[in-house]
């Protein structure tokens, strides 16, 4: 029994919500600096490069998208905090 | 390439050896600990359904593989990565890897629809799907996002071995699918970075070509961070205990170490290449230790 409290782990609901809410915050700061830096480095790209050159709203697209499972998973978490 | 005939003799004798070159075995070796892991995580296998989902699982990443080279196989003749794979080296015809690697996902399909369920079925066929049209065909050759998109299909196998002992899906399923999706960018930009003239040669626009080496390392910052978050995530939700927590903890302090390790050596005008090979070497050995974490963690504690 007691070797099972050390293993398992168990947060006052306060807790719970703030480090939840803190996680959600950290990541909404990550992927905007994420989204800016496509707007930041496509206008200085080379107009020789020898790679393609992606179209700006495909690849705001691309990053973006990913958001979806963030919000999905965060949603999910929050329904199955021990609160 | 291409049009170099092939020796029979030379062919015979090396086909088991490049049919299983086709599957790309090392790669495929941390896909299936992600997929198994979450297996014991999920619930108590049967030793027969984990042969299976290893088995089918294997068969259906090593089709993609195979299926990626044949696609790829203009940029496999131009890259010296690559260049000493089956078909640029005139071991194999394209059309028999086609064949090759269509056969394994067919019969990986079948597999796990009749021994396991339909759900992982559809979830490993998926991530070939993924695989092969969206990153490969697709994203490869078009935008610096391509690992990060096509990196999807890599996180497919936790949610097969998932559902292949629950038969559904769930939050903490989910987790391990995003840890994988978030893992991929600061994994395969470290090697982006190292290969950069390899890559341009083959004209395929990995993220260090289009938005330089600086920008490259910011973002394998910012989606560590995200990583981070999220493998802590379940422990907040009550999946996992205390050892997976200690572990993940860990784990990825390491990873963040070694990541911002780079953008400061090269912040600092100092080589970066040899944090860059440690970040690329060490994420392969983090992924696997943050899923055997989760299996141990509820072994012991269920």
């Amino acid at each position: 029994m007691a070797m099972t409290s050390l293993l398992t782990i168990s947060l006052p609901p306060a807790v719970v919500t703030a480090l939840f809410w803190s996680a959600v915050v950290v990541c909404v700061i990550a992927q905007v600096f994420i989204l800016r830096a496509v707007f930041r480095t496509l206008p200085i790209l080379p107009s020789s490069s020898q790679v393609p050159t992606p179209h700006r709203l495909t690849e705001i697209l691309w990053v973006v998208l990913p958001v979806g499972g963030l919000v999905a998973v965060f949603i999910g978490a929050y329904r199955a905090l021990p609160l | 390439m291409t049009g170099v005939a092939l020796d029979p003799k030379k062919a015979e004798a090396s086909l088991p050896r490049d049919l299983i070159a086709l599957t790309k075995p090392r790669i495929i070796s941390l896909l299936l600990v992600t997929a198994v892991a979450p297996m014991y995580a999920a619930g108590s296998p049967s030793l027969l359904t984990v042969l299976l989902v290893t088995i089918g699982g294997y068969l259906m990443a090593g089709g993609a593989n195979a299926v990626n080279m044949y696609l790829d196989r203009d940029i496999d003749d131009v890259m010296a990565r690559t260049r000493l794979r089956p078909i640029p080296s005139g071991r194999m015809s394209p059309i028999q890897v086609l064949a090759f690697g269509v056969a394994c996902a067919v019969f990986a399909t079948w597999m796990l629809a009749q021994f396991v369920n339909v759900l992982s079925a559809g979830l490993a066929l998926a991530g070939f799907y993924f695989y092969v049209f969206i990153y490969t065909r697709w994203l490869k050759r078009s935008s610096p996002q391509n690992i990060v998109i096509g990196g999807a299909a890599g996180a497919f196998p936790p949610l097969v071995g998932w559902a292949a002992v629950t038969g559904t899906l769930d939050v903490t399923a989910l987790c391990m699918f995003l840890i994988v999706f978030y893992w991929t960018p600061p994994h395969f930009w470290a090697l982006a970075l190292l290969k950069q003239v390899d890559y341009g040669r083959a004209k395929v626009p990995m993220a260090p070509l289009v938005w330089g080496e600086r920008e490259t390392m910011h973002q394998m910052v910012w989606y560590t961070v995200i990583l981070i978050v999220l493998t802590l995530l379940p422990v907040l939700f009550g999946s996992f205990g205390t050892l997976y927590l200690l572990s993940a903890v860990v784990l990825n302090a390491l990873l963040m170490g070694g990541v911002l390790k780079v953008l400061f050596a090269a912040r600092a005008s100092k080589p970066w290449i040899a944090p860059a090979w440690w970040v690329y070497k060490y994420s392969l050995l983090y992924l696997a230790l943050l899923f055997l974490a989760m299996a141990v963690d509820r072994a012991i504690t269920r």
